[in-house]
């Protein structure tokens, strides 16, 4: 009995050993080598979000403030926030009195068709029918002045009540109703996620924007720089 | 005949096999907890210096937040801009341009021809009925017409009527289909 007392005390240190080392390593070790994987994803994920802020910082410094606000100001004063009639008007007045055409009433359109296309659902239009009387050249110039001015106006359509042909001239002395449409569009809500890329204005955007420098201009006063701070960094902005 | 049994070697051969085996149980339970102990550190040691990597990175990722977040300003008038340009450039895309459609007018206009009645529809359909006061100022207005046909401006050119009244005048419509 004491040799199978002895035999066993000499065997229990180890195979308490061992099974101490397999407890140990099945409700300790593993769990910690799990913890050790999902660390290195998130530290690769961490760096990899650190680069594109990087990126992003980068890109933001490369951009001139002044530059962006000149071209902000020009895009606003194309396509303005808020729908204003009265300027909607005042515009198309000038543009009547600059061509020598009669200006005999006007009427604000209930139902205006929307623009199609991307980002069109946030376009709000707003028309405006003219009567007018003209001669022929005095339109045509008309026409040439609306499509080149800002804000952008859109003729939805010319109808002609009467054309009294001269016998002298071919072109005709016109009267009739022409249709014009404004637009603006709201602000975007925030400026999305720190993470997200800045919106890339390209070499075209540049050209398309130098190319509306070039657009006739209508200002009551002049312009200001318009004070812009949208939320930044929301990733819902519903959510309170 | 008396028989004999070597008990001496036996038990002396189990204790040597015994004690082999205790030697190989205690080096293997040791080896065991030698390796577990190795993997424990290194294991332990990765985890600690990757969270000082993580809470590094964390410092480094706040500080970079702070920068971009200073230059907000840009960010905004670079996001108002560009959206706005996309949306200015639906509205060109939709826009029709009616310069084009007046100096197609102007063109069929030919000595001898003169509007009565002139309409712009908002698809830019032109509907213009007119007078030629003779055959060759007709056939010229033709002219510039099928050069306007030739040139792939509309994709529907249509004559509704055309007809000679008393004073020898030719009296006539037409509709120009974008």
């Amino acid at each position: 009995m004491n040799k199978l007392e002895s035999v066993f005390r000499d065997f229990a240190v180890p195979i308490i050993a061992g099974v101490l080392v397999v407890m140990l390593t099945l409700f300790f070790l593993i769990p910690k080598i799990r913890e050790v994987f999902s660390l290195r994803r998130e530290l690769t994920a961490q760096n990899n979000q650190i680069s594109k802020l990087s990126r992003k910082l980068a890109d933001l410094k490369s951009l001139s403030e002044a530059d962006l606000q000149t071209s902000a100001n020009l895009v606003l004063g194309v396509l303005p926030v808020n729908q204003d009639p009265f300027k909607t008007l005042a515009v198309a007045e000038k543009i009547f009195l600059d061509s020598r055409i009669f200006l005999e009433s006007f009427k604000f359109l209930n139902s205006v068709a929307s623009p199609s296309g991307e980002n069109a659902e946030e376009i709000s239009p707003l028309g405006i029918s003219f009567s007018f009387s003209a001669n022929f050249n005095n339109f045509k110039e008309m026409i040439k002045k609306t499509e080149n001015i800002l804000p952008l106006l859109k003729i939805d359509g010319v109808k002609f009540g009467s054309v009294e042909a001269s016998e002298s001239a071919s072109m005709p002395y016109l009267s009739g109703k022409i249709s014009f449409i404004s637009f603006s569009a709201p602000l975007p809500k925030d400026i999305g996620k720190i993470d997200k890329e800045i919106p890339k204005i390209s070499s075209k955007d540049k050209d398309f924007i130098d190319k509306l420098k070039g657009y006739l201009t209508f200002s009551e006063e002049p312009m200001k720089d318009v004070n812009l701070s949208l939320p930044a960094g929301k990733d819902n902005p519903f959510s309170f | 005949m008396k028989k004999s049994f070597n008990l001496i070697d036996k038990e002396a051969k189990q204790a040597v096999l015994l004690l082999k085996l205790k030697r190989k149980v205690k080096l293997f339970a040791f080896s065991l907890v030698g390796v577990f102990i190795v993997v424990l550190i290194l294991v332990m040691g990765v985890l600690l210096l990757t969270k000082n990597s993580i809470q590094a990175s964390q410092r480094k990722k706040i500080l970079i937040e702070n920068e971009i977040k200073s230059l907000a300003n840009i960010e905004t008038l670079a996001a108002v801009t560009a959206g706005r340009i996309k949306m200015i450039n639906t509205i060109l895309q939709e826009r029709k341009s009616y310069s084009p459609l007046i100096a197609d007018i102007e063109s069929i206009s030919v000595t001898g021809f003169r509007i009565d009645g002139l309409d712009i529809l908002a698809d830019g359909t032109i509907k213009i009925s007119g007078t030629c006061d003779s055959l060759e100022s007709l056939t010229n207005f033709n002219n510039q017409v099928e050069e306007l046909s030739r040139l792939k401006k509309y994709s529907q050119i249509v004559y509704p009527s055309v007809g000679r009244n008393k004073d020898g005048k030719y009296n006539l419509s037409l509709e120009l289909k974008p």
